[in-house]
């Protein structure tokens, strides 16, 4: 048995061999006169989509099994119960949109204003059945001796799902304008209870203003500045903290966050510095 | 934005992403080349969208499930090789290519969902409209993936798909 986490090595493993084949192979356009066009796109984040993603928003959260004894027939085997505790009296930030806006208007303080349009949970949380994962085989493969890949074999083992179940959501979500010095922008912001396994990361990690640190406190911190096509710009900044809070926070000088539509300004209205202060704050 | 740039641009990660769909190199070459030339056609259209590069990334997903392909490409060459023999006895290395042997071995259409969720970080509802199934089905599709690959999510019970 594995985790998800072999699983992003071998994606990795396997952008790794598409460079090189990118790198030997090259795309030669068709030979046909094209009708001058000139257009500006907004392309929002879709590089991020494609490449960056891989260690992005899906947030994997490893067992502590590191999974690597050998299997003992009959042992018995415990897995720790997950239990959440939320005990404090003030209920945290990220308890519903509002709470998560009205605390968003202390820390900010005099820096800037905002209007909120959209609410919405933080996260979903995507939890597969408990039921054990039947397969039985050993851990060890050997070399696959078939010349064609199967179309479509009927799995061996099946995992029942609940097809009616509505993925549970953590946290809290808003998004909206937000003014400062007279320079207005979209933002978002997002916070949920995380399990504080993986640091924080860029939407676009290959983005050379991708700066991902440590924090004295211990937290984890993410900040990037992504510019778009057509003048659009995204300053993003991630923040997981040992408690596993997660911290996302984006702002543009466009009316999307993730910067596309219409443009409202030169600049995002915040800097990346003054969203790391944001996202550092006391007061949430 | 003209193609040429897109093309530029973009190509590297379009490999990336057609090579972990496919897990084949040669495979990925063929079908991002096919598509970058029918998207060259339609160009005009394609970069007046809102998000073209997600754009051509479907036509990339389509271009690997459509029958004509797969009947016409189920070619007897293997899925990708370790380019270099297991030195250093790596044992990381051996299970990480066992997996990627796995992912190779699964029917395309569960390997498009799990690519599709894992990779490139798509939600359930994202997956459907991509693949142009229900969202249950999408949901069977994965799971039975994650187990022929063996990928066990009883481990590390919670995985979280941010909202934003």
């Amino acid at each position: 048995m594995t985790d998800l986490r072999a699983l992003n090595d071998a994606f990795e493993e396997l952008e790794r061999r598409a460079d090189v084949a990118t790198a030997t192979g090259s795309f030669d356009l068709p030979h046909r006169n094209r009708a001058r066009a000139s257009r500006l796109v907004p392309m929002a984040l879709a590089a991020a989509a494609v490449a960056g993603l891989v260690t992005g928003a899906v947030l994997l959260v490893p067992g502590d099994d590191p999974g690597t004894q050998a299997a003992q027939p009959g042992g018995s085997t415990t897995t720790a119960p997950v239990t959440t505790t939320t005990a404090t009296p003030p209920p945290p930030a990220y308890d519903n949109p509002e709470l998560l806006a009205e605390r968003f208007r202390a820390v900010l303080g005099d820096l800037a204003t905002f209007t909120v349009t959209e609410t919405g949970p933080g996260a979903s949380v995507m939890t597969l059945p408990d039921k054990p994962i039947t397969g039985t085989a050993p851990t060890t493969t050997t070399a696959p001796t078939t010349t064609t890949v199967p179309i479509s074999t009927a799995p061996t083992t099946t995992v029942p799902i609940d097809p009616g179940s509505q993925p549970k959501t953590v946290g809290s979500s808003i998004v909206g304008t937000l003014t400062s010095a007279g320079v207005t922008g979209g933002f978002d912001l997002l916070m949920y209870p995380g399990q504080g396994r993986d640091g924080a990361w860029c939407d676009a990690p290959d983005e050379p203003s991708c700066s991902v640190r440590e924090l004295p406190d211990g937290s984890s911190l993410a900040t990037s500045q992504v510019a778009l096509e057509s003048g659009g710009v995204t300053h993003q900044v991630s923040l997981v903290r040992p408690d596993g809070l997660v911290f996302v926070m984006h702002v543009s000088n466009r009316q999307s966050p993730k910067g596309s539509g219409p443009v409202l300004g030169a600049q995002p209205p915040l800097t990346v510095e003054q969203l790391v202060q944001i996202a550092t704050s006391d007061r949430w | 934005m003209e193609f040429g740039e897109y093309v530029v641009g973009r190509r590297p990660a379009l490999m990336r992403f057609a090579t972990v769909l496919t897990c084949q190199t040669w495979l990925a070459e063929d079908i991002v080349s096919d598509v970058l030339g029918r998207a060259y056609e339609r160009w005009d259209r394609i970069s007046g969208m809102a998000e073209p590069h997600a754009y051509v990334r479907r036509m990339v997903v389509n271009e690997y499930l459509s029958w004509r392909r797969r009947l016409a490409r189920t070619s007897p060459r293997a899925e990708v090789e370790p380019d270099a023999p297991f030195s250093d006895g790596a044992d990381e290395r051996a299970q990480r290519d066992a997996l990627i042997r796995r992912l190779a071995r699964l029917p395309r259409r569960q390997r498009a969902a799990v690519v599709l969720r894992y990779y490139a970080g798509l939600s359930d509802a994202e997956i459907s409209a991509e693949l142009g199934c229900r969202v249950t089905t999408v949901r069977s599709q994965i799971s039975r993936a994650l187990a022929t690959l063996r990928v066990d999510l009883t481990a590390n019970p919670h995985t979280y798909q941010e909202t934003r």
